[in-house]
């Protein structure tokens, strides 16, 4: 049964793609946008019945899936029968295939669920958009994408799902593609990617020519064992190689770039690829690579590297953005970088706990900066929203357990999985990814005040003609808030139903859950296991991690306000205005540390320069060459015409003579 | 009479002869007639390759189909043609091509239809010919009757600057040919001094037949001095067909040039000539020195792939920008072939197939925007996605099987050609991969600025000219990005058509022994 069920997970959104590809314009035309869209929102909702139905029975241990099993795999045919290397004797031989274990499941929940609700709230924030039925194709095909993703049981069908998440990016982003900047947007996140894409490609290549297959369990299984001088790649460098692709994906240092601009998609679309979904695809595959990083400690040093720095940095950014947007997608790089963090320090039972509730509080927040953007007729920036929480009172409750989610403040499901990060981050030795990612935290409940309170506290700066017409958003829009609400408020207690993820007796859900895709690397980790201990260094983690994000709350709120008006928003620009160091840091912040001008100096300025360069090469020298072996020619000929009689007999003797000679002095040079 | 005695083959290669034949003898007037006769034979030249196609046996060694007649006995010199796995992709490539160009070309060819209309026929002639040939003569002869036809097409029916370019094209060809012409005639003494020094009673026997030859060297026949001038000869011939950089400047003239039909030609089957005639005749017959020019071949290889995609970045024109994208997915298929590696030929063979497809299906993209608006500048270009929707979305397909996304053809092959060179030498994987990077720079950027964006004033300007795809423009694209799906989703359709081909090649090349380059080890 679940192999027929597995496959349906991709092919119910596939239908709905190509459905709404060829008939998804008539049907709008005809009937009218909801028609176009029930279609594409009946499909993901099948496939989340379908995907659920599986999912349970994984994490249930039914069926195929026993405990402690390897998980399920399905093949549907054989994609790439390319043969056998006889240097080697390794067969390249790649499955279109799946695998099922319970990472998958866990990434199949979000995915699926999220998905699925923004589906449904896209039928209202779309209502009014002539290219509805275009919008839906590509959702489904993002689903497609990503479903193929998470369940493809080799590193190129993975890479496949990869792409073609940042084809469905492409278009997504680029929907509105008459705006420049959205266009111009989808291309620099396709460019972005390829740069990590470039890593992963050559990862792929590498393990296959050290382990003869591309299947992900079998390869990881031959990778681990075999001695280091057997391989012609050291594993540090697959794994870094890897982890480009995943930087690529997930937006790390310095491929970051591509997030915030991604924001001018449509915000259903910031929400589901941009926060939920498709900037995991890193974290993911760092995760599924868990054995290959273990045994390459020097590349997980790097991952957390780069991931903390990332979340540091985009923590700044996200201080002076005025586009709600930004913030989220600032926030959203940052909250990544506590993940490859996690995944760095080898905790990754809480790099996937973060992933999940982060995709969930994170959705929410998009999809409520969404309604925002609506009420107030798509105005984005926050210097012109201002006391709306009466207005649209849902938007305001769901968005504040949200931001009460996101700054860490229990019992909201982020305060758990942040905190699971940072205590492991400082209980395996990594004092200064913990001391860093405390920073980070108290900063994110400062900024994702700062954004609460520009949008929904203190005095109204909504333009004046569009005041009287704020409105509360659609139900689809409303219904799907509430719903991401509710797990942006429980999954972390839910979670750690049963004990905290560690906790040695791995009696919390989602340890036990996924236990046995990590074991083998924490065995290679030599984590040790110890006793949770509450009222012991646990206790005074949890106790850091609480006080420095009520600090960071404490000191939004002062500034940026509560419900009721205060008039210390001007505070903010005297405290940015004070020294000379602040005023540096806060043009630095505004300014993004002139990442953009730095690209655009070297890719756009020299690389241009260069590809000029090249071109008139191209037309001077080695196209002169040639026009002027053609010249010359010409004018020897000039002098030769007297030859030529105009008797084809005469040349047709030259020819002859001439292949003779050239044959014969070749014999002669030959045979010397 | 047999089924199995009907030489099919020859079937394929000379109906379209056929064809132009009684295309020249209907009235030059008719000009529907004459189009839709050419069409029709083309078509049936199609159908019959289609059939060779189903009853074709892949993965046995040699050469099905087989036919030989004495043509000049007095030099050995037979008509000798036959298919194996590479030749029969390569063929139905042609076949298909051809009559979709003849269709593309029934609204934009109005002067001289007739005169085109045989040109197009007999090129078919000249392209399959060349697929088919065992004999080195008969090679030669077809390789040369391709240039007479593709000479007059862009000559007659190409742009502003025709002339120019196709004399560069015809005069560029001839030199390589030429001296091709000259080896071959080498090879063919030489064979037959050995024979006469051996006693054989007609020395002259099998000089020039491919089999024969191949069996000769492969028994050490031809010292490596003589390899190595002969080879670079062959090499020549087919560096500049291909185009290798530094030989492929050419190209952008002649793509520029030629009429739609004529650059779809161009890009799809002529460039293939060159890689053909790299694995069919210079490896096996020259194998010691296919290793040592192998180091050079794979450095030119990187150059054009990467080189092709930086220039084609700042190309203002549609047609040269696709030009010299060619020129980088080519290398790819010259690399695939001198890192001797089994999975790296397989790629560059799927290279040449989804080329093909792919550049083909572009070229017609171009021609269609062409024909509305008699201009290719990218720059005034913006917006089409707003006024001709499925124009734009058909671009938007093939632009992205161009930059390689896995599920359309054109992933599977770049991945094996990289993964094979991967396995001998990392290094030039590592800098060929890279071009991952470029080639979605020049497609999307160039997308982004025609397709995207508000309508431009120029575009405006055509007003009511600019209409969206006719149905017989869906009709000749829909069948490349069918393909182009199908061998993206299945490409052991064409792996295991071709793997008899692979592993010959390869043996001839290697001996059996896999034999270490050592170039960047």
């Amino acid at each position: 049964m679940y192999e027929t069920l597995i496959p349906l997970i991709i092919a119910l959104p596939l239908a709905g793609f190509v459905f709404t590809t060829f008939l998804g314009r008539r049907l709008q035309m005809s009937f009218g946008r909801n028609v176009a869209a029930a279609v594409p929102l009946g499909v993901v909702i099948a496939s989340w019945i379908v995907a659920m139905v599986v999912v349970s029975a994984v994490l249930q241990h039914q069926g195929p899936f026993p405990e402690h099993g390897p998980g399920l795999d399905v093949k549907l045919w054989t994609w790439i029968p390319a043969g056998i290397d006889p240097t080697t004797g390794h067969a390249l031989t790649v499955d279109f295939g799946f695998h099922v274990d319970t990472l998958t499941a866990v990434l199949l929940i979000v995915v699926t669920t999220i998905g699925m609700l923004v589906h449904l709230y896209s039928v209202g924030y779309m209502a009014h958009d002539p290219g509805t039925w275009r919008f839906f194709a590509y959702l489904n095909l993002f689903m497609v994408s990503m479903l193929l993703l998470v369940l493809a049981d080799n590193w190129l069908l993975v890479f496949a799902g990869w792409e073609l998440v940042g084809l469905s990016s492409y278009a997504l982003i680029g929907f509105w593609y008459q705006k420049r900047s959205a266009a111009l947007a989808a291309k620099k996140a396709f460019i972005v990617n390829r740069v990590g894409d470039v890593g992963f490609a050559l990862g792929i290549m590498a393990i296959w020519v050290n382990t003869g297959t591309l299947n992900i369990q079998e390869s990881l299984a031959t990778l681990i064992e075999a001695p280091a001088a057997e391989l012609t790649v050291p594993l540090s460098i697959i794994a870094l190689l890897v982890f480009a692709g995943a930087m690529g994906k997930s937006a790390q240092f310095p491929l970051h770039v591509w997030l915030p601009d991604a924001m001018e998609g449509p915000t259903p679309v910031s929400a589901l690829i941009h926060a939920a979904t498709m900037v995991n695809a890193g974290v993911y595959l760092v995760a599924r690579a868990n054995p290959l990083f273990a045994h390459a400690q020097d590349a997980m040093v790097v991952v957390a590297a780069i991931g903390i720095f990332t979340a540091i940095l985009a923590a700044s950014i996200a201080f002076t953005q005025t586009d709600i947007k930004r913030v989220l997608a600032y926030s959203t790089l940052s909250q990544l970088g506590y993940m490859f963090a996690a995944l760095g320090v080898g905790a990754f039972v809480a790099a996937i706990f973060h992933l999940m509730t982060h995709g969930f509080f994170k959705g929410l927040l998009f999809l409520g900066s969404g309604s925002v953007i609506h009420a107030v007729h798509e105005e984005q920036d926050m210097n012109r929203m201002g006391g709306l929480w009466r207005k649209i009172p849902i938007t305001h409750w769901t968005m504040l357990v949200g931001t009460i989610a996101i700054a860490g403040i229990p019992p909201l499901a982020g305060f758990f999985s942040k905190d699971e990060i940072l205590g492991e981050a400082f209980k395996f030795g990594f004092t200064w990814v913990w001391a860093i990612g405390l920073l980070v935290a108290a900063m994110t409940a400062f900024y994702m005040w700062r954004l609460m309170g520009k949008t929904f506290y203190g005095e109204s700066r909504v333009d004046p003609h569009v005041e009287p017409k704020v409105h509360e958003s659609a139900w689809t829009m409303t219904l799907s808030l509430v719903l991401l609400a509710i797990p942006s408020a429980l999954l972390g207690l839910a979670l750690t139903w049963g004990g905290p993820p560690l906790s040695p007796d791995g009696t919390g859900l989602l340890k036990g859950w996924l236990e046995p895709v990590f074991r083998g690397a924490e065995e290679a980790l030599h984590h040790e296991a110890h006793a949770y201990e509450l009222f012991g260094i646990d206790g005074i983690l949890i106790l850091a991690s609480v006080a420095v994000a009520t600090l960071g709350l404490v000191a939004g709120i002062a500034l940026f306000g509560f419900f009721r008006a205060r008039g210390l928003r001007a505070t903010a620009d005297r405290i940015a205005g004070a020294t000379r160091v602040t005023r540096f840091l806060y043009r630095a912040s505004l300014n993004k540390w002139w990442f953009d001008e730095l690209n655009d100096l070297l890719f756009i300025r020299i690389g241009g320069r260069v590809a000029a360069f090249l071109w008139w090469f191209d037309r001077t020298i080695v196209d002169g060459t040639v026009n002027g072996v053609g010249a010359l020619t010409r004018d020897a000929g000039g002098g030769l015409r007297r030859i030529q009689t105009g008797r084809v007999q005469n040349y047709a003797l030259g020819i002859a003579i001439g292949l003779i000679v050239m044959a014969g002095s070749f014999l002669v040079i030959v045979s010397r | 009479m047999n089924v199995n005695d009907i030489p099919i083959v020859s079937l394929v290669v000379f109906l379209p002869l056929l064809g132009a034949l009684v295309v020249a003898f209907l009235p030059g007037k008719r000009t529907d007639l004459i189009r839709w006769t050419a069409l029709g034979f083309a078509l049936a030249a199609w159908v019959v390759s289609l059939i060779l196609l189903v009853g074709f046996t892949p993965g046995r060694p040699g050469f099905e189909y087989d036919q030989a007649i004495d043509w000049i006995p007095l030099f050995g010199i037979q008509y000798k043609v036959g298919v194996d796995g590479l030749s029969m992709a390569m063929v139905v490539l042609t076949t298909t091509l051809t009559w979709i160009s003849i269709l593309a070309s029934f609204r934009p060819i109005q002067n001289r239809v007739k005169e085109y209309m045989v040109s197009f026929l007999v090129l078919e002639v000249g392209m399959t010919g060349v697929f088919v040939a065992l004999d080195l003569f008969l090679f030669y002869v077809f390789w040369e009757l391709v240039l007479v036809p593709m000479y007059l097409i862009i000559g007659v029916w190409g742009g502003v600057n025709r002339i120019y370019a196709t004399i560069k094209f015809v005069l560029y060809t001839l030199v390589g040919s030429l001296l091709m012409l000259v080896a071959i005639l080498a090879t063919a003494f030489t064979y037959f001094a050995s024979q006469s020094n051996a006693g054989v009673t007609d020395p002259w026997q099998g000089a020039f037949d491919l089999e024969v030859l191949t069996r000769f060297a492969g028994g050490g026949g031809f010292d490596p001095t003589f390899q190595f001038l002969a080879f670079g000869a062959f090499f020549l011939a087919f560096a500049i067909k291909v185009p290798m950089f530094p030989f492929h400047t050419w190209l952008p003239d002649a793509h520029v040039e030629a009429p739609t039909a004529g650059s779809v030609i161009l890009a799809g089957v002529l460039l293939k000539l060159g890689g053909y005639g790299f694995i069919r005749f210079a490896l096996p017959l020259f194998p010691d020195a296919a290793q040592t020019w192998a180091p050079a071949i794979i450095v030119l290889s990187l150059i054009a792939i990467i080189y092709g995609a930086i220039v084609a970045l700042v190309q203002p024109d549609l047609k040269k920008l696709v030009a010299y994208s060619s020129v980088s997915h080519m290398g790819f298929v010259t690399l695939g072939i001198f890192v001797f590696q089994p999975q790296a030929l397989q790629g560059a063979i799927l290279q040449m197939v989804n080329h093909g497809l792919i550049t083909g299906a572009l070229f017609l993209l171009v021609g269609v925007i062409y024909e509305r608006t008699h201009d290719r500048t990218i720059a005034k270009m913006s917006g089409l996605g707003a006024r001709v929707p499925v124009y734009a979305a058909f671009f938007g397909f093939f632009v992205f099987a161009s930059v390689g996304l896995p599920g359309l053809s054109g992933f599977v092959g770049e991945f094996l050609t990289l993964i094979g060179t991967f396995a001998v030498q990392p290094w030039a994987a590592v800098v060929a991969t890279f071009v991952m990077i470029l080639a979605a720079g020049y497609l999307l950027w160039m997308f982004q600025r025609v397709a995207f964006g508000e309508v431009s004033d120029f575009l405006k300007g055509l007003g009511g000219h600019l209409t969206d795809m006719r149905p017989v423009e869906v009709f000749t694209l829909v069948p490349l990005g069918a393909l182009v799906v199908v061998f993206g989703l299945f490409p052991g359709l064409i792996l295991d058509l071709v793997d008899g081909s692979v592993t010959q090649t390869l043996n001839a090349v290697l001996q059996g022994a896999p034999v270490a380059l050592g170039l960047w080890r």
